[in-house]
């Protein structure tokens, strides 16, 4: 918010600011050595602020990373932090656009995956940072009868996202830790599943019923729902083993309300 | 009890060790908490950064809540930009003062310093001006701060790589007067010292000793990098990547001559050498304080 008109302050750090960002508009007048013009030293904070958030978004993808290289990387994370600075010292939400921001460049066209991979990433960190909720365990739901059971709705933990692509976004994700892998085409359609076990992020591959399943659970079907979506999805979709990795996964919270 | 104020859900508790900060202290790196959990080193207290802790929950906060468990900690917040023209931001002072309430810090310090300016959130920590006007701003800002907290903060003095035509007022004497108007205490980085007066040519010596150090109630010890200005004068970059430089050594036990032992922190926050290494500067840094008086003969005189 800016000050007062007649706010001298304000206007100084609006155009300090103004020259932070954009290194055309040269270092404010009035401020550098002995207060004299020296643009190295203001040069000190635009370095400062635009290679701490280059970082920042190197630590938030890192599957990215590996997937371009340091320089592609770097260079893309210049531009981005130039047009989209953080809005709030709450670093870990930083790059939230960044998947958009991939698909509008026409630099990237001939790697569409681009941009759902990152989405993954992002889904990662918020996983990461997300509330210790309970998760649903085999006895809260033993004491179910079959028929209640499948009338039951599961609320999705804080960490727990379901993305599907026409890429392979599973192997591309994985980048992070393994790369390069030989694999040249990426255009097996993946879907995955982000959660936490403890405090340990999973992202685990969902083939095409499992995917249709977790997706109609976390929009809020019914069980039978969910099964019937996955079967009409997957003939050989197999309801045991969702179920399975559904408590497995920890993606559900307590069907009881604990805290 | 599980409370949610905003979007963080860590519960909070009783801790068992209320200790005020003592002797020397590290800043809290996520890589090191595996060995200081399992050798138990003797260690003062932590310090950690409040944004680092502001997620909802996961790995961040249990890691924090097992050193607490152990060691005094103190929270150094490097985002609320008391130095902005604008006004605080009030969902971020909502954070803090859940970490507050959930880690029971031993102190709170903040930065004289500004980091957003009309929504954008720099992530660095910017000069102002020593004036009447930002003076005023500022004690404003830390009052806000301390009441919402419902306690106390420190506030530290930069190190700057420039100087602004309008200011007024020297540093020593603006963190004097900012802790008169606001009731704050102070925060004494020797390095940050050691860095301004090198980059601007002025004297630490004399800095150190025209400063407040009464009002001081922590210090911070760090590694600078050297770089070269526009006219290939020196310019030291506050990198927090090294050893603390012999002349910053020379400067703490200068500060402790007029101060007597204070907490102190080492502070190595980028290329973060193995636990192993960091014990070493927070071993050198307790000897220092083992030669320091103790503060209460010194409050004596």
């Amino acid at each position: 918010m800016l000050g007062e008109p007649n706010d001298s302050w304000a206007a100084r750090t609006t155009a300090f600011s103004k020259a932070l960002l954009d290194p055309a508009i040269g270092a404010p007048v009035g401020i550098g050595k002995h207060a004299q013009h020296a643009p190295k030293r203001f040069a000190v904070y635009r370095n400062n602020v635009t290679v701490s958030l280059m970082e920042a978004l190197k630590s938030a993808f890192p599957s990215i990373l590996a997937l371009l290289g340091d320089e592609t990387f770097s260079r893309l994370a210049r531009a981005f932090v130039a047009r989209h600075p953080p809005t709030s010292p709450m670093m870990q939400r930083y790059g939230d656009v960044f998947p958009t921001f991939l698909s509008e460049l026409p630099a990237l066209s001939e790697l569409p995956f681009m941009p759902d991979v990152a989405r993954v990433e992002l889904c990662w960190l918020v996983a990461y940072h997300a509330a210790d909720d309970a998760p649903l365990m085999p006895d809260d739901i033993s004491v179910l009868s079959p028929e209640e059971l499948m009338e039951q709705r599961f609320i999705p933990t804080s960490a727990t996202s379901v993305i599907a692509s026409d890429h392979s976004i599973y192997d591309l994700f994985n980048a992070r830790f393994d790369w390069p892998t030989g694999q040249t085409d990426f255009n097996d359609a993946q879907a995955v599943l982000v959660s936490r076990q403890g405090f340990s992020v999973r992202v685990a591959r969902l083939g095409i019923g499992h995917c249709a399943f977790f997706t109609s659970l976390i929009g809020g079907e019914t069980l039978a729902q969910a099964i019937g979506t996955a079967m009409a999805e997957d003939d050989s979709f197999d309801a045991g083993a969702a179920i399975g990795q559904m408590l497995e996964s920890h993606a559900f919270r307590t069907l009881t309300d604990k805290t | 009890m599980t409370q949610t104020v905003l979007d963080i859900t860590v519960p909070s508790r009783d801790f068992a060790n209320h200790h005020a900060l003592t002797g020397a202290g590290a800043g809290l790196k996520a890589e090191h908490v595996s060995d200081i959990l399992r050798e138990k080193p003797d260690v003062g207290f932590f310090e950690v950064h409040a944004e680092n802790y502001m997620g909802a929950g996961g790995l961040p906060h249990a890691q924090l809540h097992a050193i607490r468990e152990q060691y005094p900690v103190s929270l150094h917040g490097v985002g609320m930009s008391i130095g902005s023209s604008g006004p605080l931001s009030e969902d971020h002072l909502a954070r803090f003062k859940r970490l507050v309430e959930i880690y029971q810090p031993a102190m709170v310090s903040e930065h004289l310093a500004w980091s957003t300016h009309t929504d954008v959130f720099y992530n660095d920590l910017l000069p102002l001006p020593y004036t009447d006007e930002t003076l005023a701003r500022v004690a404003e800002h830390v009052s806000h701060m301390q009441d919402f907290l419902g306690r106390q903060i420190l506030i530290e003095n930069p190190s700057t790589y420039v100087t602004f035509s309008e200011s007024t007022w020297e540093e020593g004497a603006f963190m004097a007067e900012l802790a008169k108007r606001s009731g704050c205490g102070l925060l004494f980085d020797v390095n940050n010292v050691y860095i301004s007066a090198t980059n601007h040519k002025t004297s630490a010596e004399a800095y150190i000793d025209a400063y407040p150090l009464h009002l001081v109630k922590e210090i911070h010890l760090a590694g600078h990098a050297e770089d070269a200005d526009d006219d290939g004068d020196r310019l030291l970059i506050d990198a927090h990547d090294r050893p603390v430089h012999a002349d910053v050594w020379t400067l703490y036990d200068r500060v402790l001559g007029h101060t007597g032992a204070l907490p102190s922190l080492i502070e190595w926050d980028n290329d973060v050498p193995t636990w192993p290494i960091l014990a070493q500067e927070v071993q050198r840094t307790q000897l220092h304080l083992g030669r320091a008086a103790p503060r209460e003969l010194r409050h004596a005189g």
